[in-house]
């Protein structure tokens, strides 16, 4: 692993790829900094991380597209997994490289409130700075295990950059469409059902199989039905309790705000894990294919 | 030290490989030769464990590439038919990485690193960067990648495609040498170069085996036509007819006249019947020199052709 991530760490200095993105990042913050900080005078820092995170989301992608497609492309991956090196080791090691970068910019970023507290002599509140910087540390590794699925799933990065960039403002925009849905059982039935189409076609793509996935269908289709007979309650307003449930950006405003709750970090280490186990399979199911 | 048994590969509904079994016994070259696309470079991708194959076993120097990977990488040093260089790397820091992963320890490093230099002759290149290197040098630095940690097997997928006629005779010299330390799996689409290096040929066409043996024994075993071709002095028409009275010939024909006086002659007798004798009894009595005789040389081109024609024919 720790081959793979100095390597992947280097590379990214090598090119412009690591300064253009530190660079990107710190232009973005600075001026949130200068309109928050020096002209609106707000002490507290964290409103400059949350203010920057509109922004930011579209610069991730230069970090990411690269990661997985790139060796693909180039056919460099053919040394990597020949040789004695876990797939896990791989995977990990580059999203380390990455994470290393970002955690760069976090660093350059520090100089700011504490410019603050000397310079401008203001008054911060430490939970909230230190909760704001948690929660722009973990939403932004989020994006870097997300960016980096979606990057061993295509050889283009340019593909790449685009689906990335449109997830994450899916993810953002979904942050306020729980208030638009309906909450009623009909709709969240229908919605439940048009998921499960589309997680059975994710299903057939991997394995190929009509019976398996048909099999899979009918039952989770009845288990949804029956339930629905048997305690049509369970359904009220589901749909937007679930959106809420997984709303990234929701619980990045509540760590923001300072309400920290520890199940808002367990469940941003939870989407990491998710993205870096499904970047696993997708690098070993390259093989079976 | 190579064993491969019954392996198959589908993609999809495409069999790229099926059946295939063969064995590398220890420091034996072996080649493996066939037409683009017939599954070479799956075969090896399998046997490094790139790919996974459908059914069948791998196992290299004992150990299972399926169940136990990383031993069984450890082993191999793999030269993939694209060298996997990273461009913006020089090629010191290239083989550098590629003895971080490896596994190589960083006391030893930069002997190891010398030594393959050494070895593939690219030590006057490793400060620069790949992007600038040519062909030939690439695939010898590809090939340094492969050699690092001195790997007991070399698996090398077409080593000297894309390079010139010097280059080639270096590759080919520095596994002749390699040869006496690893035991190597070789593949090509071109039959002169396995022929000089080999110690046994697999010949694979549509994912399927269709011969495996010495590269001599194929000969002997598949050409039974005898071809001869002569070079005498004398007049054209009396020679023509005596060689074409001696048991055994088939066919004479006047093939062209190169020198002055003298006539090339092409002969073509039965299977099991040899004339040189006869013919040269034929010139000694009418007194016509002999200038030349030679057999046909049998290369395997033809044998690769014989045989995966044969094969072809016989499935249709």
């Amino acid at each position: 692993m720790t081959a793979v991530f100095l390597k992947e760490l280097r590379s990214y200095f090598r090119g412009p790829i690591g300064y253009v993105f530190i660079g990107m990042m710190f232009l973005v913050i600075s001026f949130y900094y200068i309109v928050y900080t020096m002209y609106y005078q707000f002490a507290d820092y964290y409103y400059v991380l949350d203010a920057s995170v509109g922004l930011i989301m579209f610069i991730f992608p230069v970090l990411t597209m690269r990661i997985m497609s790139e060796e693909m492309k180039t056919k460099t991956d053919q040394i990597l997994l020949t040789s004695p090196v876990k797939t896990s080791g791989i995977v990990l090691g580059k999203f380390f490289a990455a994470e290393a970068v970002f955690l760069i910019v976090i660093l350059l970023t520090l100089i700011q409130p504490l410019v603050t507290l000397v310079h401008f002599k203001g008054v911060m509140n430490s939970a909230f700075t230190f909760g704001g910087y948690l929660a722009f540390f973990l939403l932004g590794t989020a994006f870097i295990a997300i960016g980096m699925f979606i990057s061993s799933l295509t050889e283009n990065q340019l593909i790449a950059a685009v689906i990335t960039i449109v997830i994450f403002m899916l993810m953002n925009l979904s942050n306020g469409l729980y208030n638009v849905f309906p909450s009623s059982r009909y709709f969240s039935l229908g919605a439940l059902i048009v998921a499960l189409i589309i997680i059975l076609f994710l299903i057939y793509r991997a394995i190929h199989e009509v019976i398996i996935t048909g099999i899979v269908g009918v039952v989770s289709l009845l288990i949804l039905l029956v339930t629905f007979f048997i305690v049509p309650t369970a359904f009220d307003g589901l749909l937007v309790n679930i959106l809420k449930e997984f709303s990234v950006f929701e619980r990045f405003g509540d760590i923001f705000t300072g309400v920290f709750e520890l199940n808002h970090v367990v469940f941003f280490l939870s989407v990491i894990v998710f993205f870096l186990f499904l970047t696993y399979q997708e690098v070993e199911k390259k093989r079976w294919s | 030290m190579i064993e491969v048994k019954h392996l198959t590969k589908r993609y999809g509904d495409h069999l790229a490989l099926d059946d295939i079994s063969f064995t590398v016994e220890d420091g034996e070259i072996v080649g493996f030769l066939g037409p683009n696309g017939a599954g070479k470079s799956t075969t090896m991708n399998i046997i490094t464990g790139y790919l996974s194959s459908t059914e069948g076993e791998v196992k290299v120097g004992g150990v299972d590439v399926l169940e136990n990977p990383i031993e069984a990488k450890k082993k191999i040093g793999y030269l993939p038919e694209v060298p996997p260089l990273y461009v913006d790397m020089t090629v010191q820091e290239y083989l550098d990485f590629a003895c971080d992963l490896k596994g190589v320890p960083a006391a030893n490093k930069p002997d190891t690193i010398e030594q393959v230099c050494k070895l593939t002759k690219i030590s006057d290149v490793r400060k620069r960067l790949i992007r600038n290197l040519s062909k030939g040098y690439r695939q010898r630095v590809g090939l340094a990648q492969a050699l690092v940690g001195n790997p007991e097997v070399l698996i090398l997928d077409e080593p000297t495609v894309g390079l010139d006629p010097k280059q080639i005779i270096e590759v080919r010299d520095l596994i002749k040498n390699l040869s006496k330390k690893h035991t190597i799996l070789l593949s090509s689409h071109i039959l002169q170069e396995v022929q000089a290096v080999c110690d046994k040929l697999v010949i694979i066409n549509h994912g399927r085996i269709v011969a495996i043996d010495t590269p001599e024994a194929l000969s002997r075993n598949i050409l039974q036509i005898n071809k001869l071709e002569l070079r005498i002095k004398g007049p054209k028409n009396a020679i023509l007819q005596g060689i074409q009275d001696i048991d055994g010939v088939v066919t004479a024909e006047i093939v062209r006249i190169r020198e002055e006086g003298t006539v090339d002659i092409r002969v073509e007798t039965d299977d099991e019947t040899d004339v040189r004798g006869e013919i040269f009894q034929f010139c000694a009595r009418e007194n016509y020199p002999i200038y030349m005789m030679r057999t046909d040389e049998i290369n395997l081109e033809d044998i690769f052709l014989q045989v995966t024609g044969e094969r072809e024919a016989r499935r249709r």
